[in-house]
């Protein structure tokens, strides 16, 4: 019952993501990070959809709801989500391309006299591509991710929701990924 | 009108000279001032790369507000560039290469296009969901179009006296008569078209539809879809050959370009070109398309005799140029 219970909560906590206007312009992080083991180990580990929480540091654990559905939480039970869905894994090019489908509301604040609710990350229609090179020392990742602010309505824009926001906080999501797994891999 | 008045044999020299006069005079007139540029908005870096499309060479680069994105270019020597953040309107006298005035906008402004000689400049406005219609001369907004949501992609067929929206929220197209800015048509499309092309002989639009990865042929005359393209992920904008035999998509998440044959409708060849490739446009003579790619702050440009990428021109960051971009 009690399980139950967690069930309806997390699903009210997973909002749809309607696809509206979010500003008018998408952003864009990339980064890269060379790491000094095969690029042979290295795909295999970022293409292990369901071991992310292997390396990323800010993920606790991964459910995989199906075969291309993975859910991360960032933390303890109750912790925010994010619901990812693997889009393209390409062997040859070493490339996998997934996407978020849906958030948890971390919190919901009135906005302009609107409800404007917080999700784990403050993006929208979030895209991501993770590539493995081989180069001198080893292995090259590039991870890039491509998305709106999640705010959808016209400036001024709420605290911690804009196109600047959305783009740190990526990037910051990004680095420490690829830094964790240089560490891991250079075990 | 001279010339006939002047008979005399003995004048024939006169006449010579009167003839080269007024041919000259003529000349002057209509000459090109220079060859095609392309003039490419940097959404990242705030200014815009004047690329001379003969030697395919940056020869300006020109400050512009606050993310410059929409560009739309008339024959009397005007480029209008949209300022996303900056919410105002760029006119650059492109004789001289000089800034004359911004206007400021309602919040969004986005799209962008004008109509051939330049008196009428219209702005899509995303969050507004309206065209603000802006008279150069007087610098500043003369009239209101109300549209559906999140308009992107316009163009201008003054010959219809016909202005075609995207709305990208709405899924459809309109049409709107630019005499009465009356809504003549609303035509559904694919998911949240963005880019607008229109054939040459203002017969056909196409709407790139940004979430189905597809492109909607709409027959103008009877305001109805005619055939759905799929194109790459997440297609952006398009442009139609001068001779209106081929349709070039960008794809922004396959970082290539499609190019479709518009009489037997499909796809002839798949282009590689930079990170995220967003405006394109093709020079007057159908002889290269020039992709502005996002991603690299870069231009692809393809020779459509081969659909070989000939050269990679450096712009500034965010190269975007989301409109008709390169002069006649």
């Amino acid at each position: 019952m009690k399980k139950f219970l967690h069930f309806i909560i997390a699903a009210l906590m997973v909002a749809p993501m309607v696809a509206t206007a979010h500003g008018p312009s998408r952003q864009q992080v990339k980064e890269t990070i060379t790491i000094n083991a095969s690029p042979e180990k290295v795909w295999a580990m970022v293409k292990d959809f369901g071991a992310i929480d292997k390396w990323h540091p800010a993920v606790a654990s991964v459910e995989m709801k199906d075969e291309k559905t993975r859910v991360l939480t960032l933390g303890s039970e109750g912790s925010p989500t994010i619901t990812e869905e693997l889009q393209k894994v390409d062997d040859e090019k070493m490339m996998l391309i997934y996407k978020i489908t849906g958030m948890s509301v971390v919190k919901t604040i009135t906005f302009n006299s609107k409800d404007t609710p917080y999700f784990t990350l403050p993006v929208a229609t979030y895209k991501s591509w993770m590539t493995v090179k081989a180069v001198d020392g080893g292995s090259e990742v590039q991870w890039k991710s491509k998305f709106y602010r999640s705010f959808m309505d016209n400036p001024p824009v709420p605290e911690g929701q804009s196109d600047k926001d959305a783009v740190e906080t990526i990037k910051a999501v990004i680095t420490s990924g690829l830094e964790n797994l240089k560490v891991v891999l250079e075990k | 009108m001279l010339l006939l008045l002047i008979d005399s044999p003995k004048k024939a020299i006169l006449k010579k000279i009167a003839f080269f006069l007024v041919l000259g005079l003529l000349t002057a007139c209509n000459a090109k001032q220079h060859p095609p540029y392309a003039y490419i908005t940097n959404q990242l870096s705030d200014d815009m790369s004047v690329i001379d499309t003969s030697t395919q060479q940056v020869i300006h680069t020109i400050p512009m507000g606050n993310r410059p994105v929409g560009i739309a270019l008339s024959n009397n020597n005007r480029a209008f560039i949209t300022n996303s953040e900056g919410q105002d309107l760029t006119i650059l006298d492109t004789s001289t290469m000089r800034v004359i005035s911004h206007i400021p906008t309602p919040s969004g402004p986005v799209g962008i296009a004008t109509n051939n000689n330049g008196s009428k400049v219209y702005i899509a406005d995303w969050y507004q969901h309206k065209i603000s219609v802006v008279d150069p001369k007087q610098a500043k907004i003369i009239s209101t179009i109300f549209v559906g949501n999140s308009p992107a992609g316009l163009i201008v067929d003054d010959n219809r006296q016909r202005l075609y929206v995207a709305n990208r929220d709405d899924n459809n197209v309109m049409i709107i008569d630019t005499a009465t800015q009356n809504v003549l048509h609303t035509i559904n499309v694919g998911s949240a078209p963005f880019g607008l092309a229109l054939s040459p002989d203002g017969n056909t639009l196409y709407s790139v539809n940004v979430r189905s990865s597809n492109v909607s042929v709409i027959d103008t005359n009877s305001a109805k879809v005619t055939r759905t393209i799929n194109v790459g992920e997440w297609p952006y904008c398009a442009v139609v050959s001068p001779d209106g035999k081929h349709l070039y998509v960008t794809n922004q998440d396959d970082s290539t370009i499609s190019i479709i044959d518009t009489v037997n409708p499909s796809i002839i060849s798949t282009v590689d070109v930079g990170d995220s490739p967003e405006g394109i446009d093709i020079t007057p003579d159908g002889q290269y398309v020039y992709v502005t790619n996002w991603g690299d702050g870069t231009i692809s440009v393809i020779n459509t005799d081969n659909y070989n990428v000939e050269n990679i021109i450096k712009t500034g960051k965010g190269s975007r140029a989301f409109g008709q971009f390169i002069s006649q």
